[in-house]
């Protein structure tokens, strides 16, 4: 009797240890994703280059290279979009926002990053940049997927209010030389890359042309409080 | 003896294996997500829960606490992930598994889903052993139930 109460007791604090565990889990991820929260960008942006500068001069710089594909930037979106747009909006920041195409070959056809950053500098220049880039990520299409036809970026593109202008942009692929001139020129950036790593990779983040260390979740905040 | 070595390499395991996917969330999510097998909202609480799973097992497997139930709930987990390798084999989805962090989808001729079956059936080779033989040195368990031998 004793032997059996005391491997129940076992048994109760065995499964009590992972409940706990899982919860803790549970609790840290939802403290990191606490700030995603969707804000609506109401800065204005201008297209340099292939890069789309967000909001006026500020007293910190936050350059973003990102790829519409990269699954990883979809999370950096979801977990600090919010808080990068509250930021731009408050022009406490100005995001310079390199949007390159490292991901071609991963769609099948191939080609959904780079049709996915003209898109992207499409919408700068239609005005809508902070509705559809953030559109663009959170339905954003898998990797080894088909990706995103030009005609659903057209149609995303005027659901967040895009005019007829846009569609033309998209179809011409106005931006694709300077994407794909802009995605080389990143690559063999060393000042890109992460401290022991050879290759250039997306997300990465500079404020104020320093390589931020994302996986420090107080990168941002810690020039925006 | 080869009992004990058993569960402190279980634990090692484990330990490894939880830590790595705890310190990269977001990469952790994307290598669950790339398993292609549930909606997101269910990917986001996995990849969240997974990790300190891991750990939770890998602690009380290195206690030697409740070393047999612990080993049950592995080698299930393990089988698991043997499942979710074999399916992302089978259906053509070019992954990693993200078993030890990384994971997320990689390029057609990068797949090692022969060697990641192989190593998971090791490690549920050693879950197997501690459901059959789970008395090992230095555990908790002995501890506890010294009294009622």
């Amino acid at each position: 009797m004793a032997a059996k109460s005391g491997s129940r007791t076992v048994i109760y604090v065995v499964l009590g240890v992972i409940v706990l565990a899982v919860l803790i889990g549970w609790t840290i991820s939802m403290m990191r994703s606490s700030s995603q929260s969707q804000v609506a960008g109401t800065y204005t942006t201008a297209v340099q280059g292939s890069v789309v500068v967000a909001g006026k001069q500020a007293a910190n710089t936050v350059d973003v290279y990102e790829d519409m594909l990269c699954p990883i930037c979809g999370r950096f979106e979801a977990n600090y979009g919010g808080d990068l747009t509250k930021a731009i909006n408050d022009g406490k920041i100005q995001v310079r926002y390199h949007v390159v195409a490292i991901l071609n070959r991963a769609t099948n056809p191939t080609g959904y990053s780079l049709r996915g950053a003209n898109a992207a500098i499409c919408s700068a220049e239609a005005g809508v940049f902070p509705a559809y880039h953030q559109k663009l990520y959170t339905e954003q299409p898998a990797e080894g997927s088909a990706g995103l036809t030009d005609q659903e970026l057209i149609d995303k593109g005027t659901q967040v209010g895009a005019p007829a202008t846009f569609a033309q942009c998209v179809t011409s692929g106005k931006y694709t030389k300077v994407v794909t001139a802009e995605t080389l020129r990143a690559a063999k950036d060393a000042s890109l890359r992460a401290a022991g790593s050879n290759g250039f990779g997306t997300p990465t983040v500079t404020v104020n042309g320093k390589r931020a260390d994302l996986s420090d979740s107080n990168w941002l905040t810690s020039i925006t409080k | 003896m080869v009992g004990t070595l058993v569960r402190l390499g279980l634990a090692a395991i484990w330990l490894a294996s939880g830590w790595l996917k705890a310190v990269d969330p977001d990469q952790t999510y994307v290598a669950v997500r790339a398993y292609n097998v549930m909606p997101d909202p269910v990917v986001a609480a996995v990849a969240a829960g997974l990790p300190y799973l891991e750990l939770a097992l890998g602690l009380l497997v290195l206690l030697g606490l409740g070393t047999r139930l612990v080993a049950v709930l592995s080698a299930l987990l393990f089988l698991l992930f043997i499942a979710g390798v074999a399916q992302a084999w089978a259906r053509g989805l070019s992954i990693d598994c993200g078993c030890f962090g990384g994971g997320g989808d990689v390029a057609p001729d990068k797949t090692s889903y022969g060697t990641e079956l192989l190593r998971d059936s090791g490690f549920l080779v050693l879950a197997a052993w501690l459901i059959i033989r789970p008395r090992t040195l230095f555990a908790l368990d002995d501890v506890l139930t010294r009294g009622e031998r």
